[in-house]
């Protein structure tokens, strides 16, 4: 056959025209088009109605309003609530990532009891609290059986745990250690003020922080962070790290770690040397004085924080000249600390006049309580948890035969975290109330599941920080996904099986009974809204100088100025709380430095790391008497010399993907120790080393 | 030989036992890079050393390099059939062959390197007539059916289907049209290997590659165009003298391959004057204007020597050794200095590609490290494996060589 | 660049932000509203920026001095929805523009075809791509929200300051009766400025006098990153430390002169 020119360009122009006229083309591309777009194991996004809802944080951070967004009564995302005093529309990482914490792969799904090879097994309801009755039974009327530790400071809940075990006959209540209590403790108990201490830092013009991250883990957070905002107080910051709050005060004071507590004392010698004379003078002032003036003298005073006797001098004239100034001290960490730099913190507001007064510190009637208003003291102001934990060690106090464990993972948490599992391991049965399938959950033997916070109603009573006293109820935004029941109503239920009365029916009418007592209106505060009182007890009686206090104060003095590299410890609420894991949505707010591989950044200065013959990047050892982790050294300038700055949150061994794998865990570092004079146990580390990692 | 009666009359080829067992070699690279590619497909784009910042990697510079050295295919073409350089038509078939193997290879690559390559079509339906990639995309489909078209009667001149008489006459007519397809191909060449050039030139957000220009088209544009069809010659005639190493053969006369380093020869020559002048106003006007200094371009791992290397090693080197006839006329000289010149131009698509996105643009960002996983290199390796079997299957099966019989007369 | 290779586009409304860098303690609480908001999938190992999808990234800056002089602030970097964009006229398939009343350069997946190109041109590294396919643990996908849709793997995406938002905003202003380009400064948030508790971010329309950011872009102490390449970015950052403002650019020229 012959193909001419002519047909040629004929096959050419036909085969384009053939393909082009051809349906298969482009039903093909339509239809990819519309697949690409489609695939099915791509998750699909709900349609319907949007709403919002509102609700209290709960998570044992600082505890302020939310507002949750919802669609189709589906909880979606979390905001600030503006109108809750403490949110004024904020929010932290913590309480933005909520949501998505409650659907955390580590939620426990129903109740659990472990079998005899160490494996959790699902019980029934009704089975389990037979057992736990049955348990109980033989225990009542007996002072050390029973104990409980919560992580609930604000709630109504630890009224019921209270009154059940005051029932049960024991007086084992412990709170989850937190500046919160040892401030207030130090306050009540060594200098005989009155009422729980509230900072009104929104009226101070000057805030001098000594060490706590004020900004970021400290108190009431999210208000703090808002008052920051509109610029109107000026912000120093003393501590031994360049952290958020460093990061934006006016001025970084680097000192040694822990050494807030003689900074807050040294500046008291430069107000005394410039004449400062407290009026009415408080009780002990003359000996106080006599103490401060002994020593803290400039050279002395230098030497133990770091900084330079000038830069003392100018913060003292500083405070003076200031109107309103504000002295806030504490952990680094928010978890607590010995008594020490939060009485010197106080003691120096006192001086200055700062009590009971425009941006100063508030002295906060306590909570009204509903159950036993006239029952013994009210229990943050009782030993702490890690207290008991060492007594119990040192068979000062027979061990539980039985610990609850309300909302708190103390197995994780606590300092010292060999002592504290040991103890848990000496503990014949542990019930645990928990969400999730953390540390101490996974050590306990019954697991009986509080539902989310926002799954359930709760309450929340001023938390820590609060210049006023609020309250407000944490409300349920959804029905909880898990066979879970609210702890509160199955202590009720559980006393009544015990045939003891706690006094109410229901963990609900506990609460409208204390909405009552306070004057509050029900309708409104299910709506979201806050009760405030505005309402101050007088002090008589301050005290500066006792004999706790001067114990306290003395063995400060014993301890040698710092050798081997110190530690200081950094909390961040994108890495949760003492409570949580890290939260599956906070994870994306950490910096890329913060962790590579499975090794957590620890940060020293250039001039330490020269010392310690280590660099940038390099996997160490850090080793305390207490214990060890591994890490990666961050050279970072931000921090004193001779220091490390060690991250918290990091290291969980149970919970979910989220958190495992993720660095060591830095409350392994620390000994528990007891302070004399307030009796305080925390955790505290000295020499830390620092080895290259094989 | 079970397939003596394929093999064009009048020219010996290995036993087919022994070119078995090339294909069979062959056929486990193509494999090992099918498997890759799959790997890809199945699992995405993270099992390449590709990430946030390194959008472009060994592929990218692959492809550009291959489109480059490719570029052989149509300069040798406009040579041959507008410019009608007679002596060029013994090399021309193989020009054609390794153009739309390069072109072939690299759209292979896109469809690998691409986040979703069922949508690569989106290109042409939605087109952004602002972007130079959209003229890359447009250019080299174009100009990869005119490749195509060019390639088609060259494998109608195989023996067997010569024998059709309907074949034959085809490949009479594609024949007439070559010059043709010739024209066509080199503008749509000129214009791609410039926009590919511009793609880098237009990103005024990376201070390594932008360029001032001329009315739409950065110098890139330009100098894009001006190393390809500088060592696109040179490579053409590489891989004509490793053919004639492995079978033994001389396939094209010396002269041909001393031309083809001439012409390379002096297009480097004025590639380079024009390359060195932008280099120099980029480190002093550019550069400066963004707020950068020469310096900061470089890095332990993206050093300095990488830029000395391309301009000079494999620049001015080369372009020297090309340009003088005795240098130019000692096979072995004339070899090392087309390797060379390839060299730079895979050096230059290189810095372009991964260096500048390695620097740090921000103040407060980091320098970036880009290192290839073995899924890029199979698949990378896989498309020049692939180039190897065609030419085999060519050279044993197609009169590619025109000369070739008159050669081997001693 | 030459001035031939510019896009004007003149818009009503210039929605941008001003960040107050001073005011931010890089608490993340942006990052996780964002995160929430756009169903950004969560990720076991974010700590991998290289592969990990964000929209909104936190940087942390340092003065580069020795302590105790040693100064930081952390820098939050959305998209800057740039006035002269280098990545919307690189898109070869007008899956990213800048055409629409508010300057919001746009991003649409389903047009997307994951070429990466615009990612080399972006400079702030804005722009990510899905590596792998989102992934949200059983349970979790039920906190998806409707505003966004999810994101296969092989696409590129970006902040877009919550557009949805946006629609939102006008849809409610039109029912109201009133005009959807006149909105009131709260109508319209993205959800890392709603969140943000120092009250950091601030945001807006630009052009809008009785918008706080009208007044704060032009504040002394406010600049854009980069503006030496020319890209006009719509966020401005405020800080009152020379060093903070000096690392939003390249300073090539200022160099020399100190050295000579």
């Amino acid at each position: 056959m012959a193909l001419d020119r002519r047909g040629f360009l004929m096959f050419l122009a036909g085969g384009a025209a053939g393909s082009v006229l051809t349906p298969t083309a482009w039903k093909l591309t339509d239809d990819i088009s519309i697949w690409t777009q489609n695939w099915p194991w791509i998750p699909r996004i709900p349609t319907g109605a949007l709403d919002e809802k509102p609700s209290v944080l709960k998570l044992g951070s600082a505890e302020y309003g939310l507002k949750i967004k919802r669609v189709n009564k589906q909880p979606i995302t979390a905001s600030g609530n503006p109108n809750h005093p403490l949110s004024l529309g904020g929010i932290d990482a913590l309480g933005a990532a909520s949501v998505q914490l409650m659907y955390s792969p580590s939620r426990i799904q129903q109740p659990m009891i472990k079998n005899d090879q160490g494996q959790f097994k699902p019980i029934a309801w009704s089975k389990a609290l037979e057992l736990l009755a049955g348990l109980l039974k033989p225990l009542q009327g007996q002072t050390d059986a029973l104990a409980c530790v919560s992580g609930d400071s604000t709630g109504s809940s630890r009224e019921v745990f209270s009154k059940f075990l005051r029932a049960m006959g024991s007086p084992h209540v412990y709170l989850q250690p937190a500046d919160g209590l040892a401030q207030n403790r130090v306050w009540n108990d060594l200098m005989q003020g009155q009422g729980r201490l509230g900072f009104d830092l929104e009226n101070s013009d000057l805030l001098l922080v000594l060490e706590p991250d004020l900004l970021d883990t400290w108190g009431a957070t999210v208000k703090n962070q808002k008052v920051f905002g509109r610029g109107k107080t000026e912000l120093i910051y003393a501590g031994a790290l360049q952290n958020s709050t460093a990061a934006v005060a006016r001025s970084w004071l680097p000192i040694h770690p822990g050494s807030s507590g003689h900074l807050a004392l040294a500046l008291a010698y430069c107000l005394f040397k410039q004449g400062l004379e407290p009026r009415p003078v408080p009780k002990g002032f003359r000996e106080y004085r006599e103490f401060v003036r002994t020593h803290y003298t400039p050279d002395q005073a230098a030497r133990k924080t770091g900084l330079s006797a000038q830069a003392i001098q100018n913060l003292a004239q500083k405070l003076q000249q200031a109107s309103r100034p504000l002295i806030i001290s504490g952990s680094t960490t928010g978890e607590g600390a010995p008594g020490f730099p939060f009485f010197a913190g106080l003691s120096l507001n006192l001086l200055l006049k700062r009590i009971n007064t425009s941006g100063g510190i508030t002295c906060l009637p306590g909570p009204e309580t509903v159950l036993d208003p006239a029952g013994g003291p009210s229990i943050e102001n009782s030993q702490d948890f890690c207290g008991y934990i060492q007594d119990c060690a040192t068979g000062k106090i027979k061990s539980p035969e039985i610990l609850f464990v309300h909302e708190a993972n103390p197995a994780y948490a606590l300092p010292d975290t060999r002592k504290t599992t040991d103890f848990f391991d000496t503990v014949p049965f542990t019930v645990n109330f928990s969400q999730f399938m953390d540390e101490t959950a996974a050590r306990s033997d019954l697991l009986l599941p509080n539902p989310y916070f926002l799954e359930r109603l709760d309450d929340s009573f001023t938390p820590f920080g609060s210049a006023m006293n609020n309250y407000s109820l944490s409300l349920p935004v959804t029905q909880s996904g898990v066979d879970a029941k609210p702890t509160s109503d199955l202590l009720i239920a559980l006393a009544s099986t015990l045939d003891h009365d706690l006094g109410v029916r229901s963990y609900a009418e506990l609460l409208r009974k204390k909405c009552r007592r306070l004057g509050a209106d029900w309708g409104r505060l299910t709506s979201g809204e806050t009760w405030t009182s505005g309402k101050t007890l007088s002090q008589s009686g301050l005290t500066l100088w006792n004999q706790p206090i001067a114990s306290m104060c003395r063995a400060q003095m014993t301890g040698t100025p710092q050798a081997t590299p110190g530690l200081v410890l950094e909390a961040n609420r994108k890495t949760g709380s003492s409570r949580t894991g890290l939260p599956p949505f906070g994870l994306k707010a950490h910096l890329e430095e913060e962790l590579s591989g499975a090794l957590a950044a620890v940060r020293i200065n250039r001039q330490t790391a020269e010392q310690m013959n280590v660099r940038n990047g390099q996997a160490v050892t850090l080793t305390t008497q207490a214990g060890s982790i591994q890490a990666r050294i961050l050279l970072d300038e931000g921090v004193v010399t001779n220091t490390v700055a060690v991250p918290t949150g990091f290291g969980h061994t149970a919970l979910d993907m989220f958190s495992q794998n993720k660095g060591g865990n830095a409350n392994s570092l620390l000994s528990l120790s007891c302070e004399p004079g307030s009796g305080l146990c925390s955790g505290t580390a000295f020499e830390v080393q620092v080895s290259i990692a094989s | 030989m079970p397939d003596t009666q394929f093999i064009p009359e009048g020219v010996r080829r290995c036993p087919f036992s022994q070119f078995l067992i090339w294909i069979g070699f062959l056929g486990l690279i193509l494999l090992w890079g099918l498997i890759a590619a799959a790997l890809i497909w199945y699992k995405g784009l993270w099992v390449t050393g590709l990430d946030n910042y390194f959008g472009f990697g060994l592929w990218i510079v692959f492809d550009l390099a291959v489109i480059a050295l490719g570029a052989g295919a149509f300069f040798t073409g406009f040579l041959t059939y507008i410019l009608r350089i007679d002596q060029l038509k013994n090399i021309i078939n193989l020009a054609v062959v390794i153009g739309f193997l390069c072109y072939s290879g690299a759209m292979i690559i896109l469809a690998l390197d691409i986040g979703q390559p069922l949508r690569a079509w989106f290109g042409y339906w939605h087109p952004n007539v602002h972007s130079m990639l959209t003229e890359v995309i447009f250019c080299i489909t174009c100009y990869l059916i005119i490749l195509s078209i060019e390639f088609v009667p060259l494998i109608l001149e195989n023996r067997q289907l010569k024998k059709i008489s309907l074949l034959d006459h085809l490949a009479h007519n594609f024949h007439i049209y070559m010059p043709l397809f010739a024209g066509v191909g080199t503008f749509l060449s000129f214009f791609h290997q410039g926009s590919l050039g511009g793609m880098y030139g237009v990103l005024f957000g990376r201070p390594f590659v932008f360029r001032d220009g001329f009315f739409i088209w950065p110098w890139t544009f330009f100098l894009f165009i001006l190393s390809a069809i500088a060592s696109g010659p040179v490579f053409t005639m590489l891989i004509a003298a490793l053919i004639e190493k492995i079978t033994g053969r001389k396939l094209v006369d010396f002269r041909v391959k001393a031309l083809m380093g001439k012409i390379s020869g002096f297009l480097l020559c004025i590639y380079l004057f024009f390359k060195i002048l932008d280099t120099w106003a980029w480190a002093t006007g550019t550069l400066p204007k963004m707020g950068f200094s020469f310096d900061e371009m470089f890095n332990r791992h993206y050093g300095q020597g990488l830029l000395w290397a391309e301009l000079g090693l494999c620049g001015l080197l080369p372009a020297l050794m090309l340009i003088i006839p005795k240098v130019r006329n000692t096979p072995g000289l004339l070899y090392s200095a087309a390797i060379l010149t390839c060299i730079g131009v895979i050096i230059n698509r290189f810095v372009f590609t991964v260096q500048a996105l390695a620097i740090p643009v921000m103040p407060f960002d980091q320098w970036a490290l880009y290192i290839p996983t073995w899924t890029e290199w199979a698949t990378s390796l896989m498309v020049v494996a692939y180039s190897a079997l065609v030419i085999s299957l060519a050279y044993r099966y197609l009169p590619l060589f025109p000369q070739e019989k008159a050669l081997q007369k001693p | 660049m030459s001035e031939s290779m510019r896009i004007h586009h003149h818009f009503e409304i210039r929605w941008g932000m001003v960040i107050d860098i001073d005011k931010c303690t890089g608490c993340g609480a942006c990052v996780v509203a964002c995160q929430a908001e756009n169903n950004i999938p969560p990720n076991p190992d974010p700590f991998d920026r290289m592969r990990d999808p964000h929209w909104l990234i936190v940087y942390k800056l340092s003065n580069h001095k020795k302590f105790p002089e040693h100064d930081t602030a952390y820098l939050p970097r959305p998209c800057m929805q740039c006035g002269n964009p280098s990545c919307a006229s690189v898109c070869p398939v007008i899956a990213t523009t800048k055409d629409e009343e508010g300057g919001i350069v746009s991003q649409i997946y389903p047009r997307c075809i994951g070429c990466r190109y615009c990612m080399a041109a972006c400079p702030y590294h804005s722009r990510v791509f899905n590596w792998f396919d989102p992934v949200w643990p059983e349970g979790m996908d039920k906190t998806l929200t409707p505003f966004v849709s999810t994101r296969p793997r092989g696409v590129v995406e970006k902040c877009t300051f919550c557009h949805h938002r946006w629609q939102i905003a006008k849809e409610e202003a039109r029912k109201r009766g009133e005009n959807p380009m006149h909105l009131d400064e709260q109508a319209y948030i993205p959800a890392c400025a709603e969140v943000c508790p120092t009250g950091a971010i601030h945001f807006g329309d630009l052009h809008n006098p009785e918008h706080i950011v009208h007044k704060l872009a032009r504040s002394p102490y406010a600049f854009r990153i980069l503006e030496n390449l020319g890209t006009e970015p719509q966020v401005y950052y405020l800080s009152r430390r020379d060093w903070v403002r000096k690392q939003g650019d390249n300073h090539f020229r200022q160099e020399e002169k100190k050295n000579s």
